[in-house]
Formats: structure tokens, C-alpha cells, sequence
């Protein structure tokens, strides 16, 4: 016989999201979907405790009240291609722009393709196909057969040429085709629109449900460790939380049924694919806060100044890095991963086009294993314009 | 042959020409172009034809205000 359990578990839970228009009326009904989750702390309201000043004489002191109210939380999820894109959306602030092919009709035929610079006829890269650094793109046709599929960072572009360097590592083959395609994939840079969600933390055991109210994502990370898969992270901080005797958004839908298995990663600095990627880690924190009004029911959630905090572990074999860290260089880095299967293949890709290295700490001298060196990033604002968007960071992705 | 182009012609054949290649390159950067560490060239809004950004776009985005911003012109990288 079937038996229910009675109390609730920590794995029976469902969490969902839905993009909220108004303060203070939390989404219902269908439309939600649901985020895709590691143990993580989650979310929780917390009031700020506001203790009595009051002094006495009778060995009693009184309780603190209640100050404003906030959700903070956080969730942690295993990256998989397009599982998050409307989280990345709220912490960039920003839509993506979709993939975009760029082929022959303005650039005019490929002249010659030398050390992965990859010339065209015509002056149009920038201008009208909309070429930058930083953009992941695959080859789709014109190219040699080997390339065909290949996925490809953006390293430096003019108005009739453009460095495409293969992710694998290898180079491109030479060729001069008359017609040829290349798509560039679905991409965001930051931009200044807020976006708000009703969050839902549904008990399905208990059938009860905690709905938090106007919820901004505050700020997402990628975290990779060797043979470990890559671990997103989002922080979100919401204005108020009830309690729901039912699910309030009903039947939420998954935003992707991909995994990333086996994720393996690539580090791009500058032309150059650098072997022997160990360890990375990058987050956009966006900084919500609170208001300050003493009315919690109208206070709002902000969002600050962001903080691009990352850094880069690389197993040595030359000390390159080491003299772009004494030297302040600037670099153009990009980061990919992406699932195994044949190209051209799923995967996403964080890139930055003005970094330098703040730090370079090698790993304890005297150990049985490898010398790595982690290296602290510096990110900047992008204002050069041409063949620069006016970002910091640019998260590009295969999903749909 | 654009500057571009010429460069990229001038880079092939650095070994033989390291001089011709190192002229092009300062022409390059005073035309507004980056010069990566490994030699690849980027265009800047301060290249003549290259989209500029929108300064006051720009100055909102990341400072929240819209009074402009002086942009450093043919930085190198």
C-alpha cells in the first residue's frame, strides 16, 4: 500500500520563476519555469532587528522590534546550454542579441586565410555584419572540410579582416571561396533594463508553497574545478515573502532538457588557445539593495554599480602570463565550453575584450603535482567603439 | 590596398621585412587601430569608417548620467 510521507524532504521541492510587471503583485497561473538547481541555501526573508535603546533600572531589558524586510538567497545549478538564459538576461540587464549569419552578400568573396586572419573583398565587417571582438561564431560553409563546424572566437577585427581562432586549438585551413558563411551565435552584453520575478519555492511533499515577491537576480557566476561540472551560481535578493496553501504558478516548464556532460573548457587569451586550463571562475554581481523607505509594504529593490570579480588558473609551461601580469597587458580573453558530440557543438562562452591580471599566485613550492599559477582578473569598461561594443563582459550560447 | 589589409600583407612577410612591418604598424595605431600582443589588428571608433559608440549611450550605461564621455583615442592594447 502506498503511503505518503508526511514531512516534508529537502529534495521534494520545486522551484519556479516568472518575469513580475507590478511591485507587490506577485505572478501566478501558468507561464513560470523552473530553475534548475544544485543543493543550494535558496531563498529566506530576513527582518532587520531594530534593538530598544531604553534604559532601565529593573534588570529587564525589552525585546528588539522589527525592522525592513528583505529575501536574499541564492541557487546554485549545473551549467547546461540554455538553462539559465533568462537569469543571465535579469543580471546583464540586458535581451541577447540572436545568432546572426554573416556570409558573402556584403563582404564580398574571401581572399585568403593566413594564421586564422581571415581576409574579405570588401569593407563591411564592422559596419554592416556586425563582426566584434569577443563573439563566438561557427563555420557553416566556404571554408575548408575540416573547419566546416568548427566553433570560433572573435580576436581582432578591421573593416575586411577578422582573426577567427578555432576553440580546439588547431588552425584554419587555407582557402579563397567565393561564397561562405559563418553564424554568430546568440549573444548579450550588459545594458541598463531591471527585471523583476516572482520566485516560488513549492513543497511538494506538504503541498505548501513560499512565494517570494519582486525578486532581482543580483548576480550570476560560472565556477570550474577539474572533474567537477560547471557550477553557475545566482544570488537574488526579493522585497517580501507569503506563504501559499496551494502552487501558485502552476504547471512551470523546464527551460532546457540539456545537460553539459562532461563540460570541458577552453581559454582563449589574446590569438592564442592556452593549454592547460585548470581552474576558473567569473561572476557579475549587479548589487541590489533595499530602499530605505520605513513603509516595507512600498519599499523596492535597486540595483547597483556591478562588480566583475574572476580569475584564471593555468598549469605552467611558460611564464608569458607571469610578464602580462608584471607588464599591466591588457588582454582579450574568452572562455568555452560545451558538451561532447560531433560540431558543430552545444556549448556557451564568456569573453572580455579589456582584462588584465591584478594577481598571479603560484600554487606551494615542493608538492608531488603540476605548478599552477591563478590569476586574478581586472575588468574594464570597453569604450573604444568600432570593433568594441560599450560592455565589460559578453555571454555568448548555441540555445535557441 | 586599405591599411588593414596592407597590414596583414606587411605581417606575412615580417621575417623578411621587419622594418616595412614595423612602419605599418605605427600607422596603423596612429590611424586608431589596436595592435594585439600577437600582432592582430582591431579597429577602434577612432578609425576612420569604424562605427563610433554612442557617447551618451555609453555615458548612461555605466555612470547613470548622460553627460558624455571624452573616449581615449587609438589606445594600444
Amino acid at each position: 500500500m502506498a503511503v505518503a510521507i508526511s514531512k516534508q524532504t529537502d529534495r521534494g521541492i520545486t522551484v519556479a520563476y516568472k518575469e513580475q510587471s507590478t511591485i507587490g503583485s506577485p505572478e501566478t497561473g501558468s507561464g513560470g519555469k523552473l530553475i534548475r538547481f544544485s543543493p543550494s541555501p535558496g531563498m529566506t526573508l530576513s527582518k532587520a532587528s531594530v534593538a530598544s535603546t531604553e534604559s532601565r533600572n529593573d534588570g529587564l531589558a525589552r525585546a528588539p522590534g522589527d525592522g525592513r524586510k528583505t529575501a536574499p538567497g541564492t541557487y546554485n545549478g549545473p551549467a547546461a546550454v540554455g538553462a539559465y538564459d533568462d537569469l543571465d538576461i535579469s543580471v546583464m540587464r540586458s535581451t541577447f542579441t540572436a545568432a546572426n549569419t554573416v556570409d558573402e552578400t556584403n563582404a564580398g568573396a574571401i581572399t585568403g586565410i593566413s594564421s586564422n586572419v581571415v581576409t574579405v573583398t570588401n569593407s563591411t565587417l564592422i559596419s554592416t555584419d556586425g563582426l566584434r571582438v569577443g563573439q563566438f561564431a561557427q563555420l557553416v560553409s566556404g571554408f575548408d572540410s575540416g573547419d566546416i563546424g568548427k566553433t570560433v572566437f572573435v580576436a581582432a577585427v578591421t573593416a575586411s579582416t577578422v582573426t577567427l581562432v578555432p576553440v580546439d586549438g588547431t588552425s584554419l585551413a587555407s582557402a579563397t571561396p567565393a561564397s561562405w558563411s559563418l553564424t554568430i551565435l546568440k549573444n548579450g552584453i550588459q545594458g541598463t533594463t531591471d527585471y523583476a520575478y516572482t520566485i516560488e519555492q513549492y513543497r511538494d511533499l506538504i503541498t505548501k508553497g513560499e512565494q517570494f515577491d519582486f525578486v532581482r537576480f543580483g548576480s550570476h557566476g560560472w565556477t570550474l574545478t577539474p572533474d567537477n561540472e560547471i557550477q553557475r551560481a545566482f544570488s537574488t535578493l526579493g522585497r517580501n515573502k507569503a506563504i501559499l496553501s496551494s502552487q501558485g504558478l502552476t504547471s512551470p516548464t523546464v527551460t532546457t532538457t540539456n545537460a553539459l556532460q562532461s563540460a570541458r573548457a577552453k581559454l582563449i587569451i589574446g590569438s592564442s588557445v592556452v593549454t592547460g586550463l585548470s581552474r576558473f571562475s567569473f561572476s557579475n554581481n549587479i548589487n541590489p539593495f533595499r530602499d530605505d523607505s520605513v513603509d516595507e509594504l512600498t519599499s523596492e529593490i535597486g540595483v547597483g554599480q556591478p562588480t566583475l570579480t574572476g580569475s584564471v588558473t593555468i598549469m605552467e609551461d611558460d611564464l608569458t602570463r607571469v610578464q602580462n601580469f608584471i607588464d599591466g597587458t591588457e588582454q582579450v580573453m574568452g572562455i568555452w565550453y560545451d558538451a561532447p558530440g560531433t560540431a558543430p557543438r552545444a556549448g556557451e562562452g564568456i569573453s572580455l575584450t579589456k582584462a588584465r591580471f591584478i594577481s598571479a599566485n603560484p600554487s606551494g613550492l615542493g608538492a608531488d603535482r603540476f605548478s599552477t599559477r591563478e590569476f586574478g582578473l581586472a575588468i574594464d569598461a570597453d569604450l573604444r567603439g568600432g570593433a568594441y561594443d560599450a560592455t565589460m563582459y559578453r555571454f555568448s550560447t548555441t540555445s535557441s | 590596398m586599405s591599411l588593414d589589409k596592407e597590414f596583414y600583407a606587411a605581417r606575412q612577410k615580417a621575417d623578411k621585412d621587419p622594418d616595412a612591418f614595423a612602419k605599418i604598424r605605427r600607422d596603423c595605431l596612429a590611424a586608431g587601430y589596436v595592435v594585439t600582443d600577437d600582432n592582430d589588428l582591431i579597429a577602434t571608433g577612432a578609425v576612420k569608417g569604424a562605427p563610433q559608440i554612442d557617447e551618451k549611450e555609453a555615458a548612461k550605461k555605466f555612470r547613470g548620467d548622460d553627460k558624455g564621455i571624452n573616449f581615449k583615442k587609438g589606445a594600444s592594447a
